[in-house]
């Protein structure tokens, strides 16, 4: 029963912190440019409101425009389900195969896209193309990536994964890094998931999320024809997918999850103070760099996609 | 006193810092007759077959050899810069494009001397490295965009190249450094071969591949070709001599070291490269001279040819390392010849191009005759030596396999004919007369061109006619021992 | 210690699929410097593991020469030149970076076929050399632009002392001194000849009018 309830603790906090990560994301960004910017919270302020507006769909649109926005959500929230992020028996725990995420997400753009198309607009159509163009480039490193953690640790469920690495990295530390330890592979691993995690969730090299300049946009261009709570969903989905995102480089930078109760509050602590820390260097790369044209994001996510293969190859080689 | 051989050029370098360049080519005869008198004495009269210099550098027969022909070259070259000098600058050229001139030619020669007596593999690597750096700036002496360009292609696919036969280097230390620990110990020829038998055949084929392909590039075997015509068609002519005649065989030299070294540890297929890079050389060579548009380019390919040849010879073992060996010292000779005489040429014309220059047999009649000897030498003809090093080098190659030697035979005919014919119209009558021939007017060769531009050449020519006849003794005794340690 | 000198092999690796990543220049003397960094710091670990003090020395030559003064000479040709990017590589920059990955799993294959004995590193560092070795080719004959090709030149270089300083426990340090020595002295005359090879078309194209 413990183990429910911690494992339910852990999905509804990070559920609930989620428009918290995205929104001091911005607001640092804002900060960083010498804006006053948002108050924290306004992501919060923003789904609300949009819960009680009215939505509008288009009379061209078919029942995908209804079902889409459900489905996204309760995609991206089986992943979080899945996520071990402070706590080793999260809520769907033996569904945490990495076949499993990385399909669940990829069914989530699929059905954003399919939304996009589905409701007639010119711009739907363009941000649906675009956003497979780079989830086409961005899949098969994502699935390297849990395939070189796979045959690292030896593992195929996630949660196993990362209590392995912990382990491992605990008598490591204690004898003086020796035995079945790497570093290089989770470092490898975390700089390819950062290029990911920044295309993935439309971050500024690739797409700005800030702006509906139509010429560039790509997230935005799939969901602009939302309204009300159909908006509200999406939105939220986004955000829920960036704190996986985080939760993931959190995990592979840094992992601590509690084994019961008593370990919690330190696991807690350690997490919001892994996921700030990520949420600060994506900022500031985002201040540093220009957003690059679509034709140039290939360069990014191939360099990407050849270092999960290094880190592949090390872990077959084993360390 | 070979020691010499090594102090003399490091001398001259920090002299030529500071002396005047007609200056400098006084010293330069003197110091070139001294470096040869040392190798004569050191290579020809005494037994060669020692360590000097703290065990760094040696002598034996196999680097004897080169270094006889090097110093032999250098003399030459030595004169004829003396001539060169004078006569570029009455023709115009300023001084100061002359004042590093020495510097680098001694930087060059030192280098070369370095990697040629080097016992130690990592300090051959730096000689060779050395060459590299020496005469890039010299063949981009003419100061235009095609010589800055043929300069880069040098410079970055040497280097390049040599790269790989550092990797060789590193790979051959691994394995011996079981022997003899991690020192400097590991790294010396005589020591490796020594516990040749007992090296890792894996890692010591590795090495002599990537030694065969990375010093190969500076040798200019036939993929990794592309720089050689292009740097010697562009240095001064002294320069593109020693650069052709002696450079390719400094840089081969540390091939046959790895050679060496593979048959001690008892790898014999090593021999099969050498056949296969050699005749690839000597295809792309022949079939590549017949649309050249540039004289000195044609003589560059030649010196492909040659090398190839050689190598060639190497590989098939028996008869034929002997011929190899003589055709090192003998094309070194002829080639001198046809590129010292085609720098006549260039130094009056200033024209590099052979539809441009007509009427040569009357303009230069002395040059045009010496540059036809000369070219009808390098095939092969028989009143010069090469007739004799390259007939040894068939014999083996037709009892080596008779549809190979007949193949060979096919190209070295192909170069022949290809190297003949544009020489014959750089020769030619035009039948225009005087009009479109001579670029100076009152141009009167004896006297325009410096008595030495003359004689250096014809020297070199009558040198290789008298080598077919009689060949010294000692260096024949020399030769016979080289071909015993291959 | 040799978790970390893994560690600074493979971002030697990485730094150099970088560089065929990115068609700027700066950028790419930028990653050569800090490929350089790593390659010491690769160096300084394996002096530890092995308590060789040559490695020390050969550690603080590299800092001095790979990491300092060879890039400084070439930011400052790059300031003479006003070069910004590569014009025109032969192939695209995702075509280059997946050949790069390829020759990683090529150079993967090599090395687990060829090595039989045991190396000090495992024979990881043999494929990481290796890989870095024929990226830096693969550099040299995709890149057009003179700056791209003396790093891909340089790239090579760095990959043969990470397999110097690995298989065995470093050259002798006259030896490596030596080469470093040439490194410099040909970056120097390559500095000089694109300055110059950029003069003479300018003047070329002067006199013509």
């Amino acid at each position: 029963m413990a183990e429910i309830g911690l494992g339910l603790f852990q999905f509804f906090l990070i559920l609930g912190l989620a428009p918290f990560f995205a929104g001091i994301i911005h607001k640092l960004k804002q900060n960083f440019r010498g804006q006053k910017g948002i108050k924290i919270t306004q992501f919060y302020t923003n789904f609300f409101k949009l819960l009680k507006k009215e939505a509008v769909i288009s009379s061209e649109s078919s029942y995908i425009s209804k079902i889409a926005p459900y489905i996204i959500l309760s995609v991206n929230l089986l992943v979080l389900g899945i996520l071990p992020a402070f706590y080793r028996y999260p809520l769907f725990a033996p569904l945490s195969d990495i076949i499993v995420i990385v399909y669940a997400l990829s069914a989530a753009t699929f059905f954003i896209t399919l939304y996009s198309l589905d409701q007639g607009s010119p711009f739907g159509g363009l941000g649906g193309e675009r956003e497979w163009f780079l989830t086409m480039l961005s899949e098969p490193s994502l699935i390297f990536i849990f395939v070189a953690l796979a045959i690292y640790s030896k593992k195929g469920m996630i949660t196993e994964i990362f209590y392995y690495i912990q382990k491992n990295a605990a008598v490591a530390v204690s004898n003086g890094f020796h035995g079945h330890f790497s570093i290089a592979i989770p470092f490898m691993l975390l700089i390819s998931l950062f290029i990911l995690g920044l295309s993935e969730n439309a971050r500024i090299p690739i797409d700005n999320p800030e702006t509906h300049l139509e010429l560039t946009m790509i997230h935005e261009a799939n969901i602009l024809e939302a309204s009300g709570k159909y908006l509200g969903m999406l939105e939220y989905s986004a955000y829920i997918k960036l704190s996986i995102f985080l939760t993931f480089m959190s995990l592979i930078l840094f992992p601590y999850m509690a084994g019961n109760a008593a370990e919690l509050p330190f696991a807690v602590l350690l997490y919001l103070f892994k996921m700030l820390m990520l949420c600060f260097i994506i900022a500031i790369f985002e201040v540093l760099n220009p957003k690059m044209r679509l034709f140039r994001a290939p360069n990014m996510l191939s360099v990407a996609f050849i270092i999960s293969l290094i880190a592949m190859i090390l872990s077959v080689r084993g360390v | 006193m070979i020691e010499l051989a090594l102090a003399v050029p490091a001398l001259i370098l920090l002299l030529s810092l500071f002396a005047g360049v007609i200056y400098m080519s006084y010293i330069q005869i003197a110091a070139s007759v001294i470096v040869f008198a040392a190798v004569i004495d050191g290579v020809l009269f005494v037994k060669p077959d020692k360590i000097f210099l703290g065990g760094y550098f040696f002598i034996d027969s196999l680097n004897a050899v080169v270094l006889f022909t090097v110093s032999l070259l250098e003399l030459f070259i030595a004169f004829y810069s003396f001539g060169y000098i004078r006569t570029e600058i009455k023709h115009g050229l300023s001084k100061r494009k002359f004042k590093y001139y020495f510097f680098w030619k001694n930087l060059f020669i030192l280098s070369m001397m370095v990697s040629i007596l080097a016992n130690n593999l990592g300090i051959f690597w730096v000689g060779i490295e050395g060459t590299t750096l020496a005469t890039a700036l010299l063949v981009s002496f003419n100061r235009t965009k095609e010589a800055y360009e043929a300069t880069w292609k040098y410079v970055l696919m040497c280097s390049a190249g040599i790269a790989i036969g550092l990797f060789a280097i590193v790979i051959l230390y691994f394995t011996t450094s079981d022997f003899y620990g991690q020192s400097i110990k590991a790294l010396s020829f005589l020591n490796i071969i020594k516990v040749g038998g007992k090296l890792d055949k894996n890692f010591v084929l590795l090495a002599f591949i990537l030694a065969l392909t990375g010093f190969g590039t500076k040798v200019g075997f036939a993929p990794m070709h592309n720089w050689l015509p292009d740097a010697h068609s562009q240095a001064p002519s002294p320069i593109s001599a020693m650069l052709s005649g002696v450079l390719l065989n400094t840089a081969l030299l540390g091939i046959l070291r790895f050679y060496q070294i593979a048959l001690s540890a008892g790898i014999y297929s090593a021999k099969y490269f050498f056949i296969g890079f050699g005749f690839l050389t000597i295809a792309i060579s022949a079939l590549s001279i017949f649309k050249q548009k540039d004289y000195k380019r044609l003589f560059a390919y030649s010196s492909m040819e040659n090398m190839g040849l050689i190598t060639l010879g190497f590989g098939i073992g028996g008869i034929a390392v002997m011929g190899s060996l003589l055709q090192i010292l003998f094309h070194a000779l002829n080639k001198g010849a046809i590129f010292l005489s085609s720098g006549n040429v260039l130094a009056v014309t200033h024209e590099r191009k052979i539809d441009k220059i007509k009427n040569l047999s009357k303009m230069m009649p002395v040059t045009s005759f010496m540059l036809l000897l000369a070219v009808i030498g390098i095939t092969g003809t028989p009143p010069f030596a090469i007739f004799l090093s390259e007939l040894l080098i068939i014999i083996g190659m037709f009892s080596f396999n008779v549809i190979f030697g007949f193949i060979v035979l096919f190209f070295l005919i192909l170069m022949f004919a290809g190297l003949l014919s544009k020489t014959l119209l750089l020769r030619g009558n035009s039948n225009d007369g005087e009009k479109d021939g001579s670029p100076i007017i009152g141009f009167i060769e004896g006297k325009s061109l410096h008595p030495f531009l003359l004689y250096v050449p014809a020297l070199l020519i009558a040198i290789s006619v008298i080598f077919l006849f009689y060949l010294p003794e000692p260096f024949l005794l020399l030769v016979k021992s080289a071909v015993r340690e291959l | 210690m040799d978790k970390f000198a893994e560690l600074f092999a493979v971002l030697i690796l990485v730094s150099a699929v970088l560089n065929a990543g990115s068609p700027f220049i700066e950028f790419g003397i930028k990653l050569y410097a800090f490929q350089s960094l790593m390659l010491a710091l690769y160096t300084l670990m394996v002096a530890l593991h092995s308590n060789t003090p040559s490695l020390y020395w050969s550690f603080s030559i590299t800092i001095l020469f790979k990491v300092i003064t060879i890039p400084y000479f070439l930011f400052k040709t790059l300031k003479k030149t006003d070069i910004k990017r590569e014009m025109d590589s032969v192939i695209g920059i995702p075509e280059s970076v997946v050949l790069a990955g390829s020759l990683t799993l090529l150079s993967n294959i090599i090395a687990e076929k060829i090595i039989t004995s045991v190396i000090a590193f495992g024979s990881l560092i043999f494929t990481i050399s290796l890989a870095t070795f024929l990226i830096g080719a693969m550099l040299m004959i995709t890149r057009k632009t003179l700056f791209s090709q003396i790093i891909g030149f340089l790239t090579i270089d760095n990959a043969i002392f990470l397999a110097g300083n690995s298989f065995t426990r470093g050259m002798p340090l006259i030896v490596e001194f030596g080469v470093l020595f040439d490194l410099l002295a040909a970056v120097l005359i390559l500095s000089l000849l694109i300055i110059n090879i950029k003069k003479s078309s300018i003047n070329k194209t002067m006199k013509h009018n």
